[in-house]
């Protein structure tokens, strides 16, 4: 995992830092970020803030 | 020992109507689905009519993301979908309309509804629907609801004729309402661990 990607998300609409709670793979951003596993997706990160419920995703290290 | 913010803060759970049919009975059930969760302690709902997300059908998947339907479910702790089975599967717009998000649903509980005309209660569109669901990033209960012999099932009014349901939707809600609070906790406050 790198640093960047280890660093926890700040929400965007509160401020919060949010909660990095889920890795999966998601198929819809195949060919977007290129880091393919063998099932054909992506691995990506969910964060959700407790503060205002907003959630976030971003591609896993 | 206070409750955590997040546990007091009432959980908001949307009923998604599935079918847009004309004459569909599911609306119904889904009304009655509405009350009972309306009446529930602590909890706020809505009810969400895929016949009335504007969802594109010249495209798919979250390239066709709609603001609004978004936002709802990222608000949402929870879900409750009430299924008509056609052809022992699930209607096409349902489908299209669920498949317009992801992170939106990652880790939150969903209970399934199930409508047929026959005696099974959409039991075989529940079974095909746990697989998507799963892979929606959802939670699914063990409870469900079938709502059978739909066409006799409700008045003219569309008042549903067998008190039996009331104590099987609140068994439903019991579970969902628990699992909605633990998955929120845990969504919120319980890291990955890395």
């Amino acid at each position: 995992m790198s640093e960047e990607t280890r660093k926890p998300l700040d929400c965007p609409r509160c401020g919060l830092e949010m909660n990095r709670h889920a890795e999966k793979i998601a198929a819809h951003a195949v060919g977007e970020h290129g880091r393919e596993d063998s099932s054909g997706g992506v691995l990506y990160e969910f964060h959700t803030c407790a503060a205002c419920r907003f959630v976030l995703e971003r591609p896993s290290a | 020992m206070s409750p955590p913010e997040s546990m007091e803060r009432p959980l908001f759970i949307p009923v998604i109507l599935g079918t847009p049919r004309q004459g569909r009975i599911s609306e119904h059930a889904a009304n009655f689905v509405l009350e009972r969760l309306a009446a529930w302690k602590d909890v706020e709902t809505t009810l969400v009519d895929v016949r009335e997300v504007p969802a594109p059908t010249r495209g798919a998947g979250e390239d066709i993301k709609i603001p609004s339907f978004s936002e709802l479910c990222m608000r949402a702790d929870a879900f409750v979908i009430v299924a008509p089975e056609y052809n022992h599967g699930y209607p096409g717009l349902l489908k299209h309309v669920l498949d317009t998000n992801l992170k939106e649903y990652i880790h939150k509980a969903v209970g399934v509804c199930g409508v047929s005309a026959g005696p099974f209660g959409g039991t075989r569109v529940i079974e095909n629907l746990l697989p998507v669901l799963r892979e929606l990033g959802l939670v699914t209960i063990f409870w469900d609801v079938n709502f059978s012999s739909a066409r006799k099932l409700f008045d003219e009014r569309g008042e549903i004729l067998d008190p039996a349901y009331a104590g099987r939707f609140d068994k439903f809600a019991r579970e969902l309402v628990w699992m909605a609070k633990v998955l929120r906790h845990g969504r919120e406050g319980v890291p990955l661990e890395a």
